[in-house]
């Protein structure tokens, strides 16, 4: 459009324009001037006529300059000037509002950023809508032989399976372990990955029995070999074994396990999976790609009847649980078997640094209101001189995105820092989550705009609220009408706050009872070695034979105080529960206790008490009566005010054995569990997985090396994972820790906020009644009774401020139920601490305001006004 | 307070289809307009100079006329404002407008 060309070029040239402009206007008047006078007006009198004749000047230059240029846009810019002209003048609100905000949204980009990561996680893929998962009908993951069957049937063009597991990886003299994943040597084939140097695995390594070779990935890449191109032909000694690394993955790779994914990838072999024979143990996840012109509907029954026919045709092995098997699409994958408290814990944290910026920005808008109302008379001047609500009100927006700027300018870079500090546990991995991004970019932007609506709005539109002029009149005074949206302020601060403290104490303390519950055992000085055998190279004696010569090294280690064989780790989440009778008492219905196999001194390594009879020891062996040794729940539920020891029990699958010995009772699957009955037989007797504990007089964490270099020569084809006691133990524990510990960390955050922002306030609400102190004081109130009743309006207001805080977070209380351990939602130790603390902050806060208020001379106050 | 700032009792619009009427005269500075309309109206029509340089603007802005400076017959310089061919063909488009609008408001009145 031509118009706005010329308007660009008056843009240029607006200097000219006006003086031309004001030049035309000059003559204008001349002329009329004389014209005037040539008619008989004299002089002055025709000056005066004209002036009155031609109307507003300057108006008109005005309305020319409005009509070429771009006024709302120019009003911008002159209000952002003057907002930083006005602000610097208030350095102490800049300061305030910088770090609040700063804080509120630092966090929340850190937050936000850490989660969208991970569940927003695309493992790499050419064509991902032609992939899918696929699952048999007993379980989520296939037997290697059922694999092949998948493979043969060609219902999927190719299909790939993994495996995760953790590999130690020796370097010099130390062991660490990492975590890799076990693949079909077509793994990248049918994902459609190339190396970023190197190859992925070939043809070669399907063809050979066993492969040892790696691909690694490129963040393993720079952290272990500075990048150095050199890596190729190089090899890793994983488990005692020496792998050659043929390939690098390329940079960005998202794996297929979600977004915290394996340094290495290997080829499956029987040295990474012992079972890769037996059909009947599930251990691979499969994904396969749809042929060109499959459905996922028409796989699906593909492969429900192919697993029917491996249902009849392998009866024992495959069993059937009443589920078909099931294809769905790939991205399903990473999340499949996730517990829903993952996602509930995260939508939870989020949920907190959102109150915490929420908690920031009231902080901010309260001091902007303050700040508002002291600038009645200027915001009255402007509004009588012809400026709009809106533009006084934009005016203040602006401000309010000044200091949100501000605190964005601080809480960014803030939020880059801390990704940079290294994480604790098992929030490590997520660290590389921060990075300039698109996705960041928008998010900071939204919680920009959000935050200046929020922080600006209500002072912009109460500043600007009608009757201006009559304040001025007054001089202001305590308009007690409208006070109450400052009040509401200081409500609603405190009620988020106490909504905070509640939710960071409960987790606390439940993280503290967790700390302290008593499990039953010693999980802090333990050292745990987990291997993986081959049955068909350790037939049953032999494993007890290897467990024995495992166990014979690890003894002799200094600091080793006991140790001993079993097939589990308590809390790791690998109980296998058995039907069970007392021997010949078929009328009481088959309960289920969990079993395990456990060799002698098993009880001491883990420091559970023998409460009654005899430990196993070097006579309960193969060939020897069967024995048992069980629980007091056990105990109390199926022998009830009888003597265990000497009664018989028999389990599913197992002869009949004679109680020797009581155990107290311990946890075994989770924290929170109720006790159960546990029943424990000698591993001598039936020894299946072969797990080593060994008990540590010296933390455990400085044996786990020692540990793992006695045993990593013992057979070379064993993989082991050396790791401690609470290591081993489940995730569930160190992820509430971390958990536990954020919410405490927020909680703490937005109780420190609130303490400003109540401070600031209540101060303000209390300043606001001055002259209505004043005016008591001189007519004869004593300065402790107004002292008094400030007092009280402060303690009315934050009494409000907990009530409704207390009755959201009693509202929310069943939410928590699934995270809290120990603690019930409705705890009142937290409650009654959330109370006091902010009961103490807010009088606090108001009392300075409050003896201030009381001694003020009431003549200056009056006259100040 | 809008940009338009019409004398009273003109319709919208009006004071331009004036304007580029007059100009129609041949060129002539902002004074030279207003005495213009003021003597061809009889006196009815007198623009200030709040309204009439507005005015001017938004012609030239919707490029109907073009300005350049001049000399004025008492040697003073003055700009001058010409009609463009498509402020031209503006006026006629108004022209015709404004003759509808004016017939049907007479048709009311004589009822």
């Amino acid at each position: 459009m031509s118009a706005l060309f010329r308007r660009l070029v008056y843009f240029f040239q607006r200097q000219r324009v006006e003086r031309e402009l004001a030049e035309e206007l000059q003559f204008h008047r001349d002329m009329a001037e004389r014209d005037l006078r040539r008619s008989g007006v004299p002089e002055n009198e025709a000056a005066r006529a004209v002036s009155r004749a031609m109307g507003n000047m300057t108006l008109a230059r005005e309305d020319a300059r409005a009509l070429w240029g771009y006024p709302w846009f120019e009003s911008i810019w002159q209000d952002l000037r003057h907002g930083v002209r006005s602000l610097r003048r208030s350095p102490g609100l800049v300061v305030v509002s910088a770090l609040s905000l700063g804080l509120g949204i630092g966090i929340n980009a850190i937050l936000f950023m850490s989660a969208s990561r991970v569940y927003r996680h695309q493992p790499t893929m050419a064509r991902p809508e032609r992939m899918v998962g696929v699952e048999p009908g007993n379980a989520n993951q296939f037997s290697y032989p059922d694999y092949q069957e998948l493979l043969r049937s060609r219902i999927f063009a190719d299909a790939l399976g993994f495996r995760t597991t953790g590999l130690n990886l020796r370097l010099r003299d130390r062991i660490t372990p990492v975590g890799a994943l076990a693949v079909t040597s077509n793994f990248f084939d049918v994902l459609g990955v190339g190396a970023r140097l190197g190859r992925t695995f070939s043809a070669a390594e399907a063809a050979e029995r066993e492969p040892r070779v790696v691909v690694i990935t490129s963040g393993f890449w720079q952290r272990r070999f500075g990048g150095d191109p050199g890596v190729i032909g190089q090899s890793l000694l994983l488990n005692g074994q020496s792998f050659l690394i043929v390939g690098v993955l390329p940079d960005g790779y998202g794996a297929v396990t979600g977004w915290i994914g394996p340094d290495l990838y290997v080829p499956i072999s029987r040295l990474i999976l012992p079972t890769i024979d037996e059909r009947g143990s599930p251990s691979l996840s499969v994904l396969a790609r749809l042929g060109p012109d499959a459905t996922i509907a028409q796989a699906q029954s593909a492969v429900a009847s192919l697993w029917a026919s491996l249902e009849r045709a392998y009866p024992d092995r495959d069993q059937g649980s009443g589920r078909p098997a099931s294809v769905f699409p790939a991205e399903a994958m990473q999340f499949r078997g996730t517990p829903v408290q993952f996602f509930l814990v995260g939508g939870l944290l989020l949920a907190s640094v959102g109150l915490v910026l929420v908690i920031a920005c009231v902080n901010v808008t309260g001091l902007l209101m303050a700040r508002a109302a002291m600038r009645r008379s200027e915001i009255a001047i402007r509004v009588a001189l012809g400026a709009g609500r809106r533009r006084v009100a934009q005016a203040m927006l602006i401000e309010s995105f000044l200091l949100v700027m501000t605190g964005a300018a601080v809480g960014l870079p803030l939020a880059f820092a801390l990704s940079r500090v290294p994480w604790p546990g098992v929030m490590g991995p997520l660290q590389g989550a921060m990075a300039l991004d698109r996705t960041l970019l928008t998010f900071a932007f939204a919680l920009i705009v959000a935050s200046t609506l929020v922080c600006g709005l209500i002072p912009a539109l109460k500043a600007t609220h009608g009757a201006v002029v009559t304040e001025i009149q007054q001089n202001g005074g305590g308009a007690t009408a409208r006070l109450w949206l400052r009040h509401a302020l200081v409500v609603g601060q405190v009620a988020m706050s106490l909504m905070l403290m509640v939710v960071a104490l409960l987790c606390v303390r439940s993280q503290a009872y967790i700390g302290n519950v008593d499990l039953g055992f010693d999980i802090d000085h333990g050292v745990v070695a987990r291997f993986s055998l081959d049955s068909s190279q350790y037939p049953g004696q032999e494993r007890v034979r290897f467990a024995e010569r495992v166990m014979e090294r690890i003894q002799d280690l200094h600091g080793v105080t006991s140790v001993s064989v079993a097939n589990v780790v308590p809390l790791g989440g690998d109980s296998l529960l058995r039907s069970f009778h007392p021997a010949g008492r078929t009328d009481i219905p088959g309960s289920r206790p969990s079993a395990f196999r456990v060799g002698p001194r098993y009880f001491q390594s883990l420091a559970i008490p023998l409460v009654r009879g005899r430990d196993f020891d070097a006579s309960n062996v193969a060939d020897t009566p069967a024995v048992a040794i069980v629980n007091e729940t056990f105990a109390k539920t199926h022998f009830p005010g009888q003597d265990v020891i000497g009664q018989r029990v028999q389990t599913a699958g197992e002869p009949e054995a004679e109680v020797i010995g009581v155990v107290r009772d311990s946890r075994i699957d989770t924290i929170g569990e109720a006790p159960q009955s546990v029943i424990y037989f000698p591993f001598a007797q039936g020894p299946g997985r072969v797990i080593v504990h060994a008990r540590t007089s010296v933390p455990p964490e400085s044996m786990v090396s020692a540990v793992a270099r006695a045993v990593e020569d013992l057979d070379g084809t064993a993989p082991v994972s050396v790791q401690t006691l609470r290591g081993a133990a489940s995730l569930e524990l160190s992820m509430r820790r971390a958990g536990t510990v954020l919410a405490g960390s927020i909680g703490v955050v937005g109780l420190v906020l609130t303490m400003i922002g109540l401070y600031g306030v209540m101060a303000y609400v209390v300043a606001s009644r001055t002259v209505e102190v004043a005016v008591r004081m001189a007519l004869g109130a004593s300065a402790a009774r107004v002292r008094r009743e400030i007092l009280a309006q402060v303690f009315g207001l934050l009494a409000a401020g907990v009530a409704i805080g207390g009755a959201a977070s009693l509202g929310l209380a069943p939410a928590f139920r699934t995270f809290l351990v120990g603690v019930s939602g409705f705890d009142p130790v937290t409650f009654g601490a959330a109370v006091t603390a902010l009961a103490v902050v807010g009088l606090a806060a108001g009392i300075v305001p409050a003896i201030r208020a009381s001694r003020v001379h009431p003549m200056r106050a009056l006259r100040r006004q | 307070m809008g940009v338009t700032n019409q004398p009273q009792d003109l319709l919208p619009g009006t004071l331009d289809l004036l304007v580029l009427q007059t100009l129609q005269q041949g060129r002539m500075h902002g004074y030279g307009i207003a005495q213009y309309l003021r003597i061809k109206s009889q006196d009815v029509l007198q623009v200030g100079e709040s309204s009439l340089y507005p005015a001017l603007q938004r012609l030239l802005l919707n490029g109907w006329v073009n300005a350049e400076w001049g000399t004025s017959d008492n040697n003073r310089r003055a700009r001058y404002y010409t009609l463009t061919a498509g402020g031209r063909k503006h006026l006629a488009a108004e022209r015709a407008g404004f003759d509808q609008l004016f017939a049907a408001i007479r048709r009311v009145l004589q009822a």
